[in-house]
């Protein structure tokens, strides 16, 4: 099978995962930390919003730019076509 | 009314002469590719930058700088929880759909969202069901997006709401039908840093006057211990809601045909990669601090007249006027560079999706260079006449329009670029079982239905279903077709 489309599934399917481990990640330190426990302040931030956000945010940006930069392979580009779909 | 001074409409009309003017240059820069595909997705020569900024300007709209605040200034703190799944847009937007959405465009000649899939079932029907679903939701969506700009001007300038929906639409209209995907990608670009620097110089501003982020606690915690906790004050956000939107904003946006275009326009792999690295960034910097807008200014300006004035208000707040008509100028911006992007997507569809590819010859470059101005003028017309008499349920038409348009072309598209098996009557399933199904749930229980989510999950979940059976269930596609879309070497 063409390398750039097996490589594109796979990226796909790395994106779908940190997807679904970022959403148990948020949503349950947050039910864990907050919906009807108490709520104290981290600098001014809320916990459950410092532990279920902004921790988890930071992480994503580091995986993002891994993933970006590093995981997303660069690979050969199709010729373009003479003149695509309409007129010319 | 919070303002109307000179400063400020000094800043918009400076505002308004720099997005013509990269409008300008983007029409000199015209390639001399054909015309539709020039127009529609600017000869596939878009860089990094300029991918990344439009992709993300088209992502922001009226909801998020108007909408999103006034979320904020109400519920408080349970709103960033709401709206945190844009943490990984950019891995989901780009790697999901990126990469091999903008190879199939250059392999295919794919210009429009409905080409893809036009071209991958060879299904004229898909084509012109999917144009058809674009118009209708696009359009209202659009009516959104005029009444928000609308009403932004007339908090802050004291221009007359109808004056304000029809300056919006002609200016838009105007340097869309004239530059085209070109001139729209780089004044959202432009918009975009404008957007990105309203919001954070205001967010400094504000965490400055009040004194730091122990300050905003306490003043939240004074006015009500809710705002600082989930589910947040009148049980806004629920655990089920959480989930629901947390897939909302992390696949609705990426799958929406305005987003997914962008990446038809993509000049190769390594634009996109770094497009995806800087949005990323981008998004940790605005969104939290357009909530954080919306949560500071219920400190500053508990009392608002509607709590759609938050961003306005907050910023007139605590930005000193020399500069508040810039920064006044980031929601603007948002509204703006959405409604060029959805204007650009729903003249397309009639153009290229509804009428050439239904003719049975060619059209003729002058002919299509009128048919698009005409249809651009067209559809901004039409949304500026419902946009006159805003509906009520306007909110409700917004979220429907962006959930629908996801829940029936989110796995349609997704399996449709991956999966070899899928054929065109999966296809048709998909979109018909989504849409039909998200319908139904909205029409039977509104935004809460079974088990308190929101139909949006539910009907991915039927679309993702009817595909996969209907494709297992029916013959696949042509042996010719299969090795065009997924070769084996």
């Amino acid at each position: 099978m063409e390398h750039s489309y097996r490589n594109s599934r796979r990226e796909a399917i790395v994106a779908g995962i940190i997807t679904i481990v970022t959403c148990i990640w948020v949503v349950g330190t947050c039910a864990a930390l907050s919906y009807g426990q108490p709520v104290y302040s981290i600098g001014g931030i809320p916990n459950w919003a410092l532990w279920g956000i902004f921790v988890p945010w930071v992480a994503c940006l580091v995986t993002n730019i891994w993933y970006s930069l590093i995981y997303i392979r660069d690979d050969d580009e199709p010729e373009k076509p003479p003149s695509a779909g309409g007129p010319t | 009314m919070y303002a109307a001074n000179t400063q400020v409409w000094f800043a918009f009309a400076l505002y308004l002469a720099a997005t013509f003017y990269f409008a300008y240059l983007a029409h000199r820069k015209s390639s001399k590719t054909g015309f539709m595909e020039d127009f529609f997705v600017a000869g596939r020569s878009i860089g990094p930058w300029v991918l990344g900024l439009t992709w993300i300007a088209t992502a922001a709209s009226g909801g998020t700088f108007i909408g999103s605040p006034a979320l904020g200034h109400t519920f408080g703190w349970s709103v960033m929880l709401w709206i945190c799944s844009y943490m990984v847009v950019a891995t989901t937007g780009f790697g999901l759909f990126g990469k091999r959405v903008a190879e199939l465009g250059r392999r295919t000649g794919a210009l429009t969202f409905p080409d893809l899939l036009r071209d991958r079932f060879e299904s004229q029907a898909i084509g012109t069901v999917s144009g058809v679903a674009i118009i209708i939701l696009y359009i209202a969506y659009l009516v959104a997006q005029y009444v928000a700009g609308a009403r932004v001007i007339e908090a802050v300038l004291g221009v007359p709401y109808h004056w304000g929906v029809v300056g919006f639409a002609l200016t838009v209209s105007i340097y869309t039908a004239y530059g085209g995907f070109r001139a729209v990608a780089w004044t959202d670009a432009f918009q975009a840093v404008v957007m990105l620097i309203g919001v954070l110089v205001t967010a400094f501003f504000a965490i400055r006057k009040l004194g730091g982020l122990q300050a905003i606690y306490d003043g939240l915690q004074a006015q009500s211990p809710e705002l600082l906790s989930t589910p947040g004050p009148q049980e806004f956000l629920p655990v089920p809601t959480a989930i629901s939107f947390f897939f909302v904003w992390a696949l609705a946006g990426p799958a929406q045909p305005s987003t997914i275009t962008r990446f038809l326009a993509c000049r190769d792999t390594k634009a996109l990669k770094r497009a995806c690295f800087l949005i990323g960034i981008y998004i940790a910097l605005l969104y939290p601090c357009v909530i954080g807008i919306g949560i500071m200014g219920r400190v500053l300006v508990p009392e608002l007249e509607t709590p759609d004035h938050a961003t306005a208000a907050t910023i007139l707040a605590v930005v000193p006027p020399v500069i508040a008509g810039f920064v006044l100028a980031a929601p603007m911006a948002a509204i703006m560079s959405t409604i060029s992007s959805f204007l650009l997507v729903t003249s397309s569809a009639l153009v290229r999706d509804l009428y050439e590819r239904n003719l049975p010859g060619p059209l003729s470059e002058k002919r299509a260079r009128s048919l698009t101005t005409l249809a651009t003028f067209g559809v901004a017309g039409l949304a500026l006449l419902f946009a006159l008499d805003p509906p009520d349920f306007l909110q409700f038409i917004v979220v429907f329009a962006g959930t629908g348009l996801a829940a029936t072309f989110f796995f349609p598209t997704l399996l449709g670029i991956y999966w070899p098996r899928m054929n065109k009557a999966g296809c048709m399933a998909g979109i018909i079982g989504g849409f039909g199904s998200f319908l139904l749930q909205y029409l039977a229980f509104g935004t809460k239905s079974f088990g308190g989510f929101d139909p949006f999950i539910w009907s991915m979940l039927v679309s993702l279903v009817a595909v996969v059976g209907i494709s297992y269930g029916t013959p696949p596609g042509s042996e010719d077709l299969r090795e065009r879309y997924f070769p084996t070497n």
